[in-house]
C-alpha cells in the first residue's frame, strides 16, 4: 500500500515538474530585451497573420465600440481621417489628404484622398466623410463625440472637398480625427453584421468566439499595401493559454504578454517582445476617489494616500513592467512638468497628513476592475499600502458590468482602481484622468482648472505648453485622483512577423506588417 | 410506461417553468445596465433611455417576462444585444460544439471508469483497487483548470504533440479538429470518470454481497458469468443514473473547460453573455441547458424502468 502511494506520488510529481518547468532556452532570467519589431529584410507579400486577443469584440461598428478588443478587430477594416506618425505620434494625413486652417482657426478646408473605394466597390466621396463625422459626433458615439464638441457645421463643397466650421478654436481637432473612422453613407450597409470600410483588409466572416476572418483588400488605395493575404482574429480568454499558443506557434501575435511571462517571451529565440518605452507610456494604473464625500473631499487625505503608495513594490511584483510615477504625463512628454509634486513614498508624512485630515477610521471599500493577474497584483499592493497608512480598507474585485454600474453610472463607490489609456497628447492625458473623460466619476469640482485645460487647444503652442505645466502642478497638488503608476503591457510576436510598430494606445495596426 | 412518460413530461414542463422564472428574475437582480454596457463610458442619458426602450427594458419586469415567455413559445429566443444576431442562430452554432466535447468526454469517462470499476470490484483491496481509488480521488480533487493547464504544458509546450487550446472546424481541417479535441476531452473524461468509478464500484460491491450472487456462485457458475450476467445487470440502473447525472454536471462544467481551451461552445457563450448582461442570450442558453438536463434524466429514468421491473414510479 505504502509503496503504491509512494510510486503514484513520484509519478504525479514528475509529470507536474516536467510540465511546469521551463525549457533550457528559457531558463535564464536575463533582463528581457524588448524589440520594436523592426524589419529584417525586404517586405514580401503573402501569409495569413493569426492574432489572439483576450476578449471577444462586442461590435465592429467603429462609432459604437466600447472596448480595446473591439477597436483591434475593426482597425484593419476602416481608415481614419488622420493617422499617427508612429515615430513622432503627430497626426499625418489619412483619408484627409490636406487640411487648410483659416487664420482665426475656426474653418478647416479638408481635401480627401482621391481614388479611394469602399470594399463594396463604391467610390469614397466627401459626403461619406461628412456622414462619418456626424456618426462619430452622435450622442451614442461616447468614445468620440467628446473629442468633436467644437464642430459647429460640416458642408460638402464637391466630391473631394468639405468644410468643417468650429464654434471655438480647437488645435487638437486633427489629432481627434485619428479616432474618426470612415464608413459609407449607405443605409443598406450593416456595420455590425457586414462592415464595409476603405481599410487594408476586407471583412469576410465572424463566428463568435471562434474567429474573425479578414482578407487582403486588393484595391487598397495605399499602393503596395497590405502585404498580408489576410488576418484571423482569435479570442483566447486565458492569458497563460494565449501565451502558450504564441510559444507553440499556433498564433503569430498576442495582444498582451502576462507580466510573469515577459522574460520567457523575451528570451525565446523564436519570439519578439514589443513594448512602448517607459518614458512615453501613456497608460496608467488609475486610482479614483469619490471626491463628493468625506474623507475623499479632503485634500490632505488624498495627499496622504498618494504618499503612502508603495510604487517600487508594485514594480518589483510585476517583474519591472510598471512605471513608477504619480503624474499622468510621462517624463518623455514635451509638456511634462518635472517640478510638480512627485509623491515618492513617505509613510511618516502620509500618516501626519492623515491625522491632519481628521480621518476617523471610517470603513473604505476599494473596488477594482478584475481583469487579470496584473490588476490583482496592483490592487493587493495598493490595499496593503492603505492598510499600512492606517486606513480601514476592504478590497473587492468586480467584473466589468458591476464596475460600469457602480463607478461610472451610479457613482456610488469610495475608491476604485482600474487601467486607463488616454490619447498621446497632454490635454487628453489630463482630461482623461481628472476631467470629463473619466465619466465625471471622481466628481471633482474645479471648474477653473477644467475650463483652462479646454482652452489650451485654442492657444499658441508655447503658451499652451506653459499652461499645461501649471495645470499639472495644480492638479497633482490637489490630487483628486491618483496615478498609481504607468501601465506597461507588452505584445508578443513571432519572429516571422515584421514591421509591427507598437502603439501607445495599444492599437494593433497590421497595414504594413509582413511575414517572413 | 405511457403513464410514466406523461407524468415525467408534466414534471419537465413544471421544472422548465420554474427555470424560466429563476433565470429571468435573478439575472435582473445583478448590478449592471445592458444599455449602459452597450454604450460604454458616460453616455448621454437620452441615448441610454432610447436604447433601453429599444431593448424593451423600460417596461415593468412582469410584462418583460410575459413577452419573453410568449416569444419563447413561438420559437423566438430573441437577439443578442451586441451583434444583433438571432439567439437561435447563435445556439445552433454553439450547441453542437459543446455536445461534441461533452459526448466524447462522457464516453471517455465510461471507457475509463467501467473497466476500472469492474476490476476494482473483482479484486477488492488489491493493488489495482487501491490504484483505481487513488485515481478516483485525484479526479475528484483536481480542478479542471489545473488539469487543463498541466496537460497543455506537457503535450503542447513540452512535447509539441497537440495544440494549446483553440478551435478548428472539422470542415476546415479534420486532423486539426481532432487534435484540438484531444486535450479538452481528456480533461473532461478524467474529471468525470472519477465519479462514475466511485458509484459503479460501490454499486457493484453492494450487488456482489447479495444472497442471489452467493447462490449463483454456489451453483458453480464461473466468476465471469456471475459478474457479466448477474452483477452487471443489477448494477446497470445505478450506472445509467450516475452517467445521466454526470452528463448534467459535465454540461455545467463546460463553462470552465471551454473558456480555458478557447472552445467556442455554449458554456463560453453563457459566461460571456452573463458578463456583458446580454439578457436574451443568457436566458436562452440556461433554458436550453435545463431542457437537455431534464430530458437526459427523463431518458435515464425510462431506461431504468425498462431494465428493472422492480422500479415503479408512483
Amino acid at each position: 500500500m505504502k509503496k503504491t502511494f509512494s510510486l503514484l506520488f513520484i509519478i504525479l510529481l514528475a509529470v507536474s515538474v516536467a510540465a511546469c518547468s521551463n525549457s533550457s532556452n528559457t531558463d535564464n532570467r536575463n533582463e528581457p530585451a524588448p524589440s520594436d519589431g523592426a524589419a529584417e529584410g525586404t517586405p514580401k507579400s503573402g501569409g495569413i497573420l493569426k492574432f489572439a486577443q483576450s476578449a471577444e469584440p462586442t461590435t465592429l461598428n467603429p462609432h459604437l465600440y466600447s472596448t480595446l478588443n473591439d477597436r483591434n478587430a475593426f482597425l484593419s477594416i476602416y481608415n481614419s481621417l488622420m493617422e499617427y506618425d508612429p515615430k513622432t505620434l503627430k497626426p499625418v494625413p489619412g483619408i484627409v489628404k490636406e487640411a487648410k486652417i483659416s487664420e482665426d482657426g475656426l474653418v478647416y478646408d479638408l481635401t480627401i484622398q482621391s481614388g479611394v473605394t469602399f470594399h463594396n466597390g463604391r467610390k469614397l466621396t466627401a459626403d461619406d466623410v461628412k456622414y462619418s463625422l456626424e456618426q462619430a459626433n452622435a450622442k451614442e458615439a461616447t468614445r468620440t463625440n467628446v473629442l468633436l464638441k467644437s464642430i459647429k457645421d460640416i458642408k460638402v463643397v464637391d466630391e473631394t472637398h468639405l468644410t468643417v466650421t468650429l464654434s471655438n478654436k480647437d488645435s487638437l481637432l486633427l489629432d481627434s480625427f485619428i479616432e474618426v473612422f470612415v464608413i459609407p453613407n449607405d443605409p443598406s450597409v450593416d456595420l455590425v453584421k457586414n462592415p464595409v470600410g476603405t481599410g487594408p483588409f476586407v471583412f469576410e466572416k465572424w463566428n463568435r468566439n471562434e474567429k474573425i476572418v479578414l482578407k487582403k483588400n486588393a484595391n487598397y488605395w495605399k499602393k503596395g499595401l497590405p502585404y498580408l493575404d489576410g488576418i484571423e482574429i482569435l479570442t483566447v480568454p486565458d492569458a497563460e493559454v494565449k501565451n502558450l499558443q504564441l510559444i507553440n506557434g499556433q498564433v503569430d501575435v498576442i495582444d498582451i504578454v502576462p507580466t510573469s511571462k515577459v522574460d520567457q517571451v523575451a528570451n525565446n529565440p523564436s519570439l519578439n517582445l514589443v513594448k512602448i518605452e517607459d518614458d512615453v507610456t501613456v497608460a496608467n494604473h488609475f486610482l479614483l476617489m469619490n471626491n463628493s464625500k468625506p474623507p475623499f473631499n479632503n485634500v490632505k487625505f488624498r495627499q496622504a494616500v498618494n504618499y503612502a503608495l508603495d510604487r517600487e513594490k508594485i514594480k518589483l511584483s510585476l517583474f519591472g513592467n510598471f512605471v513608477v510615477r504619480s503624474s499622468p504625463v510621462p517624463s518623455g512628454d514635451a509638456n511634462f512638468n518635472p517640478d510638480a509634486t512627485k509623491y515618492e513614498k513617505d509613510l511618516d508624512k502620509a500618516k501626519q497628513l492623515l491625522q491632519e485630515s481628521g480621518y476617523n477610521n471610517e470603513k473604505i471599500t476599494l473596488v477594482y476592475h478584475k481583469i487579470d493577474l496584473m490588476y490583482d497584483t496592483v490592487a493587493q499592493i495598493t490595499e496593503q499600502s492603505l492598510k499600512d497608512l492606517g486606513l480601514n480598507v476592504e478590497l473587492k474585485g468586480v467584473e466589468i458590468a458591476q464596475w460600469v454600474e457602480s463607478v461610472f453610472n451610479q457613482k456610488q463607490y469610495d475608491m476604485a482602481l482600474t487601467g486607463s489609456t488616454p490619447k498621446p497628447n497632454t490635454v487628453d492625458m489630463l482630461n482623461h484622468m481628472y476631467g470629463k473623460q473619466n465619466g465625471g466619476a471622481i466628481q471633482w469640482e474645479n471648474k477653473a482648472w477644467s475650463e483652462k485645460l479646454l482652452t489650451v487647444s485654442r492657444m499658441p503652442e508655447e503658451e499652451g505648453a506653459k499652461v499645461l505645466k501649471e495645470l499639472q502642478a495644480e492638479v497633482l497638488e490637489e490630487t483628486p485622483a491618483i496615478i498609481v503608476g504607468g501601465l506597461v503591457q507588452a505584445q508578443g510576436l513571432s519572429k516571422k512577423v515584421q514591421d509591427f510598430i507598437p502603439s501607445p494606445q495599444q492599437k494593433m495596426y497590421f497595414e504594413s506588417v509582413w511575414k517572413k | 410506461m405511457l403513464k410514466l412518460l406523461l407524468k415525467k413530461l408534466t414534471e419537465l414542463i413544471l421544472v422548465l417553468f420554474f427555470v424560466t422564472l429563476i433565470v429571468f428574475f435573478t439575472f435582473r437582480l445583478l448590478p449592471g445596465d445592458p444599455a449602459q454596457m452597450r454604450l460604454g463610458m458616460d453616455p448621454a442619458p437620452e441615448a441610454v433611455a432610447a436604447l433601453t426602450a429599444e431593448m424593451g427594458l423600460d417596461k415593468p419586469l412582469v410584462v418583460q417576462y410575459g413577452n419573453w415567455i410568449a416569444d419563447v413559445v413561438r420559437g423566438d429566443l430573441g437577439k443578442s444585444m451586441f451583434d444583433g444576431k438571432p439567439v437561435t442562430e447563435l445556439l445552433a452554432d454553439k450547441i453542437p460544439k459543446t455536445f461534441e466535447l461533452a459526448v466524447l468526454g462522457a464516453l471517455l469517462s465510461i471507457i475509463i471508469a467501467v473497466p476500472l470499476g469492474v476490476m476494482a470490484t473483482l479484486k477488492k483491496n488489491s493493488w489495482i483497487d487501491k490504484l483505481a481509488r487513488v485515481f478516483s480521488l485525484f479526479g475528484f480533487s483536481v480542478p479542471a483548470y489545473w488539469l487543463a493547464v498541466l496537460l497543455m504544458l506537457l503535450f503542447a509546450y513540452k512535447l509539441h504533440w497537440l495544440p494549446a487550446g483553440g478551435y478548428v472546424s472539422f470542415a476546415e481541417s479534420p486532423s486539426a479538429h481532432i487534435k484540438a479535441l484531444i486535450l479538452p476531452v481528456i480533461t473532461v473524461g478524467i474529471i468525470n470518470s472519477a465519479q462514475i468509478f466511485r458509484f459503479l464500484r460501490s454499486g457493484m460491491l453492494e450487488v456482489i454481497s447479495q444472497d442471489f450472487i452467493r447462490t449463483a456462485r454456489a451453483k458453480g457458475l464461473s466468476e465471469w458469468i456471475v459478474i457479466g450476467k448477474h452483477v452487471a445487470r443489477n448494477a446497470l440502473p445505478s450506472l445509467i443514473t450516475i452517467v445521466a447525472l454526470n452528463f448534467s454536471l459535465l454540461l455545467s462544467g463546460m463553462v470552465i473547460t471551454e473558456q480555458i481551451f478557447a472552445w467556442p461552445g455554449l458554456g463560453w457563450l453563457m459566461i460571456q453573455s452573463i458578463l456583458s448582461r446580454d439578457y436574451d442570450v443568457v436566458q436562452a442558453a440556461v433554458l436550453i441547458s435545463a431542457v437537455f438536463i431534464v430530458v437526459i434524466n427523463l431518458i435515464a429514468d425510462l431506461i431504468n424502468a425498462m431494465l428493472d421491473p422492480r422500479i415503479k414510479y408512483n
